[in-house]
C-alpha cells in the first residue's frame, strides 16, 4: 500500500530543515579569491604573449594511410599517458616560442603546444598540421589555437581544450582535430561521420597537468563527429558531438532524414533504423507496402521512440554501452546497442515482458561501468 | 521570496544601497553576495545530491563574478547562482556520478558526510530516500518540495516540457514511497 501522498509531500517540505547546518570552509572566501586569480590567468589574452615557457609536442595524429579502426562502443585500449622531453624550438604562433617534441608519426602529424607557466593552466593550447614528405599543401598549415572550454573547470569536463582546423573546400582536404585533457584522461577516441573509430594516445604536455591529443582526417565523410576521453577502467569523462558544435560548417547535420544511411532492420520486430549526423529514421513496417515512420533530431546522447505499448527504439552514441529502463525493474529487457551502417549512431531495442511501459518511462545510458552518461524519455510515433 | 534566490529564507539581503548615495563598485557587491549567499547555494547543491556541494558553489560564484550585468542587480545575481548551481550539478551527475543502481545497491557509500552531518534524526530517513532516487527524481522532487519552484521554472531549469516535470514529480513521489516503504 502506497504511503499517502499529502502526507509524504507535507514531510518533505518539512524535510528541507535537514539541510539547515550546511557547513561551509571556514576559508571559504580565500579559497573563492584562489579560484579567482586562477580563473582569470587561464583567460587573460596577455599571458600568451608574455608566457616564458612554451612547451610543444609533437603528437601522433592518426596517420591516413593505416585508417581508422572499427571498434565497438567500449572503451579503446589506448596506451597509458607517456611524457616526452622538449626537443628544439619553433614559433609555433603570435611570436610565441615553442619547443617541439618529436615521435615517430608517419608522415603526417599534429603539432600541439600549450603557453602557460607551469603553475597554472596553460592559457591556450595551439595545434598545427605539418607533413612529412606526403604532397599536399602543407606549407599552408597554420596553427588553431583555443583558450580552455568555458567549462574546464567543471568535474563533468575532461576535454579541458578543443581546437579544430579551418575547412578547405576541396573534397579531399585534411582537417585536424585537436586538443588537450586533464590528468584524469588515459586516452580519447575520435569518431568519424562514417562510423569508423580510432584511438589515440595521450601525451602529457611538459609538467603541466595536461595531455595532448590529435588527430588528421581526409575530406568530409570521415571528419570527426565525436569525440571521446576516457578515464581508467573505460570509463567515460567526456564526449563532444563537434557535428553539434560546430554545425553544419564543420559536419552537416544532415536534412531532417533526407540523407539517411542504410538501415539496420532490427529483426525480432519489424523496425529498421537509418540514421545521419543529426537525425534518426526509424521505420515500422505495418506491412509489406506501408509503414509508419518518425524522424528523431538526435541529442548528444540519445534518443529513443516508442514503438507501441510494450516496445522502445533507442538511438544511442557510440560510448554507451547499455539501456536501463528506469523503474522498470525485471520486466523490461534491452538489446546490446548494434551499429547503423555508416554512421556513428547505435540502436537498442527495450522491450517490455509484462504490461504496458509507464507513459513516462524514461532510460538510464551508461557505459561499460555502469556509469549513468544520460537520462533520456521518448517520443511517441504517430 | 523566491526572486532573491534565497533558500527559505537563510540568506541575507545583500547589496542592498538604501540610505547610501554611493553605489558599491563590483568587487564590493561581489563580496557581499558571497558572504551572504555561499552557504545557501552550498545548501542546494547539497540538495540536489552534489558529492562536492562547496566545490559547486565555488564554481558557481566564479562564473557569477564575470557577469557584470549580474552584479550590478543583486536579485539577478542570486538568481544566476542558483540557475548555475542547477545546472553545474547535472552536469556532474550526468558525466561523474556512479551508476544509479550501483548507489541503491549501497546507499550508505552513496551518502556523503555532509549529508550525514547535517540530516536530522527525524527527516534522515527521508532525506536518505531523496538522495537514492534518480538524478532526475532528485532534481524534480528537489526542486519542486524543497526550493518550492513552479513547473513551468522546473521545465525552465530542467530542459524539458511542463508536462514531463509533472510525470517526474509524480513519479519521484512514487519511487520515493516505494523506498520509504522498503525501509519500513
Amino acid at each position: 500500500m502506497s504511503l499517502d501522498v499529502e502526507r509524504l509531500e507535507r514531510d518533505l517540505r518539512a524535510a528541507a530543515s535537514a539541510y539547515d547546518d550546511v557547513v561551509v570552509s571556514s576559508d571559504a572566501w580565500q579559497q573563492n579569491q584562489r579560484r579567482l586569480v586562477t580563473g582569470h590567468r587561464r583567460r587573460s589574452p596577455w599571458l600568451a604573449a608574455a608566457a616564458a615557457v612554451v612547451v610543444l609536442l609533437l603528437v601522433g595524429g592518426a596517420l591516413l594511410l593505416r585508417g581508422p579502426q572499427h571498434t565497438a562502443s567500449g572503451p579503446p585500449a589506448g596506451p597509458a599517458p607517456r611524457t616526452t622531453s622538449p626537443e628544439g624550438s619553433i614559433h609555433l604562433a603570435g611570436g610565441v616560442e615553442a619547443y617541439r617534441l618529436k615521435l615517430p608519426i608517419g608522415y603526417a602529424a599534429v603539432d600541439v603546444a600549450a603557453s602557460g607557466d607551469s603553475s597554472a593552466p596553460p592559457a591556450r593550447v595551439c595545434s598545427m598540421f605539418t607533413g612529412e614528405g606526403k604532397p599536399g599543401d602543407f606549407a599552408a598549415a597554420k596553427p588553431v589555437c583555443a583558450s580552455p572550454e568555458a567549462d574546464a573547470l567543471d568535474s563533468g569536463v575532461s576535454i579541458d581544450y578543443l581546437t579544430t582546423s579551418p575547412l578547405k573546400p576541396t573534397a579531399n582536404s585534411w582537417t585536424t582535430v585537436a586538443g588537450a585533457v586533464d590528468s584524469r584522461a588515459t586516452s580519447v577516441q575520435v569518431w568519424l561521420a562514417d562510423g569508423n573509430a580510432a584511438s589515440l594516445p595521450v601525451t602529457r604536455l611538459g609538467d603541466s597537468k595536461l595531455a595532448a591529443f590529435g588527430y588528421v582526417n581526409l575530406g568530409p565523410q570521415q571528419r570527426v563527429q565525436r569525440v571521446v576521453a576516457y578515464g581508467a577502467g573505460g570509463r567515460v569523462l567526456q564526449a563532444i558531438d563537434l557535428a553539434q558544435r560546430l554545425g553544419n560548417d564543420w559536419l552537416p547535420l544532415g536534412t531532417r532524414c533526407n540523407e539517411l544511411s542504410r538501415p539496420v532492420e532490427l529483426g525480432v520486430i519489424p523496425v529498421s533504423v537509418a540514421a545521419e549526423p543529426g537525425f534518426a529514421q526509424v521505420d515500422v513496417h505495418t506491412n509489406a507496402d506501408s509503414a509508419r515512420t518518425v524522424c528523431l533530431p538526435l541529442t548528444e546522447t540519445g534518443q529513443g521512440v516508442k514503438i507501441d505499448d510494450r516496445d522502445a527504439v533507442l538511438v544511442v552514441a557510440p560510448e554507451v554501452a547499455n539501456v536501463l529502463p528506469e523503474g522498470a525493474g525485471s520486466h523490461t529487457i534491452a538489446s546490446q546497442p548494434a551499429s547503423i551502417p555508416d554512421t556513428i549512431w547505435h540502436t537498442v531495442l527495450v522491450h517490455r515482458m509484462t504490461g504496458p511501459f509507464d507513459p513516462a518511462a524514461t532510460f538510464d545510458l551508461t557505459d561499460v561501468n555502469g556509469q549513468v552518461l544520460d537520462t533520456v524519455a521518448w517520443i511517441a510515433l504517430n | 521570496m523566491e526572486s532573491d534566490g534565497s533558500l527559505d529564507g537563510h540568506d541575507a539581503q545583500v547589496g542592498e544601497s538604501v540610505g547610501t548615495t554611493t553605489r558599491p563598485d563590483a568587487e564590493t557587491v561581489y563580496g557581499e553576495l558571497f558572504h551572504g549567499h555561499f552557504a545557501a547555494m552550498t545548501r542546494l547543491a547539497a540538495m540536489l545530491g552534489a558529492d562536492d556541494p562547496e566545490d559547486i558553489a565555488q564554481e558557481a560564484f566564479v562564473r557569477l563574478h564575470g557577469r557584470h550585468g549580474a552584479l550590478r542587480d543583486p536579485h539577478a545575481a542570486a538568481g544566476y547562482l542558483r540557475t548555475t548551481v542547477v545546472n553545474l550539478v547535472r552536469s556532474r551527475q550526468r558525466h561523474l556520478t556512479v551508476a544509479r543502481r550501483h548507489r541503491l545497491e549501497r546507499p550508505e557509500d552513496a551518502a556523503s558526510a555532509e549529508h550525514a552531518v547535517v540530516a536530522r534524526e527525524n527527516n534522515r530517513e527521508l532525506v536518505a530516500a531523496v538522495q537514492r532516487l534518480s538524478p532526475r527524481h532528485r532534481e524534480a522532487i528537489v526542486l519542486r518540495y524543497w526550493l518550492d519552484l513552479t513547473e513551468a521554472e522546473m521545465a525552465e531549469a530542467m530542459g524539458i516540457s511542463a508536462g514531463t516535470v509533472k510525470s517526474l514529480v509524480s513519479r519521484g513521489l512514487d519511487a520515493l514511497s516505494t523506498l520509504l516503504e522498503g525501509s519500513r
